[in-house]
């Protein structure tokens, strides 16, 4: 088997509400996996279990076969799971260079080095460039990335799983809040970096059009179950997610 | 732009060299009081230095540093007194001692942030302040501890006595000057950056991979042995190690100065700390109550240079000072 991701029966409750339950899936390496649902389906409460940012309440995740249920996160940053998050998370006092030089730091292990300049590291500096390139950033190296517009925001947020050497990235709701030229932009950079780059990817959205574009297969969430599973045409007919998503048709 | 950004490089140096080589001069022509009053800027200096490392490039705020600067004073003045005069000995014993309880303080301390962790600080602070003040039999409590001397080097070859005040100025002067290469070193160095990426974005920085409580917890020992060095070097000058040293009070005046020569610098501290240590002599012995001066100065650079002096000098020549 060429599997990349199990979870086995993830449970996760915040007092009485069941985010979710006993979600059990299994992404292939170079698969694009798209999760989708309605609000509150349960789809960041399980990248968060899946990340580390969550304990599980019940269930295992194993990644290339190895358990990494409730390891911290930078543990399993660190075996190249790395996510990004709904709403924009960069370092913003640090150049896009620097937000990229960061993450190679920790990438090439030599956060120890408390004596060299970090900016004198070559394979680093290269490495930073080439990605800096692919997400199109290369000539804002030096602009602090908290002062890039909105859509370069979101390409360096992309470009730090990228320079983690991330297997596999889970992106939530990547294509959130941006214009159509942006998602645009953003789909075929997430194609090109899973083609490019052999990356598997699992990211959740809401833009249909995004979901069929890119992804491979489709899970659906809803009330924390996984109410459906497989090609996006089979899914797309399934009665019982256009039932969660249209709700029960009443007047028949 | 590289031919400008080397132009100012090449200014910034020759800038730092007349700069090192003035303060070098400086006993030839400065009056005793001159003296002792440089000295007090380099150790201000350094105690700011020691609080900017965890607040400018971690991003912890402690308010708890002076328990380091008096754990720092009260290990020299005990080595002096019980042991032996030997600086080496007792400095490296100070270095050791800040960095054992900056590593305990450190350990429990860096688990929370923000507020939380300026609170706890405070507290620990507090903590280290009581037992010197109630641990009469070890650190003389209130009395603490007088008549410090300023120990002899011991070269091997020939031995220098610390004891003139020339002489101690130039000591210090060495210490605060490798100090500041090596902190200059540490922040520029991809463990600096990984400091600076747990400041801006903790969640994001542990969601790439880094520990971030292993990098605090070192950037808070580094920065407790800075403190530590600083007070070492206090005891001497002013020849007397008392409690009031750790107290909370204490901790704010590496904050202080810090702020008003700019946080978000590498200079700010120096020369925020120079500003402050003059500022206060010349005040006090004008008009006294120095306090209600410093407040008004504080609402001026609040109000109008919020990011300190430094601050406004990058800002306006864009070159990162």
């Amino acid at each position: 088997m060429n599997e990349i991701l199990r979870t086995e029966g993830l449970v996760k409750s915040f007092g009485n509400l069941q985010a979710v339950n006993n979600v059990s899936i299994s992404v292939s390496k170079g698969e694009v996996r798209a999760i989708i649902g309605p609000n509150g389906a349960g789809k960041t409460t399980l990248f968060n279990l899946i990340t580390g940012k969550l304990k599980v309440d019940k269930g295992k995740t194993f990644f290339k076969g190895r358990d990494i249920t409730n390891l911290p996160p930078h543990q399993i940053a660190s075996l190249n799971v790395v996510r990004s998050f709904q709403i924009i998370s960069l370092f913003p006092k640090l150049t896009c260079f620097e937000n990229l030089m960061c993450v190679l730091i920790t990438r090439k292990k030599r956060n120890l080095s408390i004596f060299s300049r970090a900016k004198g590291h070559a394979d680093i500096k290269a490495e930073v460039f080439r990605v800096l390139e692919m997400v199109g950033l290369a000539d804002k190296a030096s602009v602090p990335a908290g002062m890039l517009a909105h859509g370069d925001k979101k390409n360096l947020d992309i470009a730090i799983p990228l320079a983690c050497n991330a297997e596999l990235m889970l992106l939530d709701e990547p294509t959130a809040g941006m214009s159509p030229e942006e998602t645009q932009a953003i789909t075929s950079l997430i194609s090109r970096v899973c083609h490019q780059e052999k990356v598997t990817i699992i990211f959740t959205e809401h833009d249909m059009r995004v979901v069929f574009a890119i992804a491979d297969n489709l899970t659906v969430l809803h009330q924390g179950k996984v109410i459906a599973d497989g090609k996006p045409e089979e899914v797309r007919d399934n009665e019982k997610v256009i039932e969660a998503y249209l709700g029960k048709e009443l007047y028949v | 732009m590289p031919c400008r950004s080397s132009q100012i490089n090449l200014s910034v140096t020759i800038l730092l060299a007349a700069g090192v080589m003035f303060l070098f001069a400086l006993p030839a022509f400065l009056s005793r009081f001159y003296i002792y009053l440089f000295s007090g800027i380099f150790i201000m200096t350094l105690f700011a230095y020691g609080f900017h490392l965890l607040f400018t490039y971690a991003g912890y705020i402690s308010f708890g540093h002076a328990a380091f600067y008096a754990v720092g004073a009260y290990t020299v003045a005990l080595m002096y007194k019980h042991v032996s005069d030997s600086v080496w000995l007792a400095f490296l014993m100070a270095l050791a001692t800040s960095a054992f309880i900056g590593a305990i303080i450190g350990a429990l301390s860096v688990r929370l942030n923000k507020i939380y962790f300026a609170f706890l600080t405070l507290g620990f602070g507090q903590l280290v302040y009581t037992v010197i003040f109630r641990w009469r039999s070890f650190t003389g409590g209130d009395d603490g501890i007088p008549g410090v001397m300023r120990g002899t080097l011991d070269f091997g070859f020939f031995q220098l006595s610390l004891k003139p005040l020339v002489n101690y100025y130039y000591f210090t002067l060495v210490i605060f000057l490798l100090c500041i290469f090596v902190l200059w070193r540490i922040v520029n160095s991809p463990f600096g950056y990984t400091l600076m990426s747990i400041r801006d974005n903790q969640e994001r920085s542990s969601f790439t991979g880094v520990n971030v409580l292993k990098y605090a917890w070192l950037a808070f020992v580094i920065s407790s042995m800075v403190t530590g060095l600083a007070g070492a070097l206090m005891v001497s000058l002013c020849g007397m190690a008392y409690p009031e040293l750790s107290f909370w009070s204490s901790s704010a005046d590496p904050i202080l100065a810090t702020l008003i020569g700019g946080a978000f610098t590498f200079s700010g501290p120096f020369v925020g700390s120079a500003c402050y240590v003059l500022m206060k002599s010349y005040l006090m012995s004008t008009i006294g109550n120095w306090a209600i001066a410093l407040g008004l100065i504080l609402l001026v650079l609040v109000l109008f240079f919020r990011s300190g002096i430094m601050g406004f000098f990058s800002q306006r020549f864009k070159v990162m000072l």
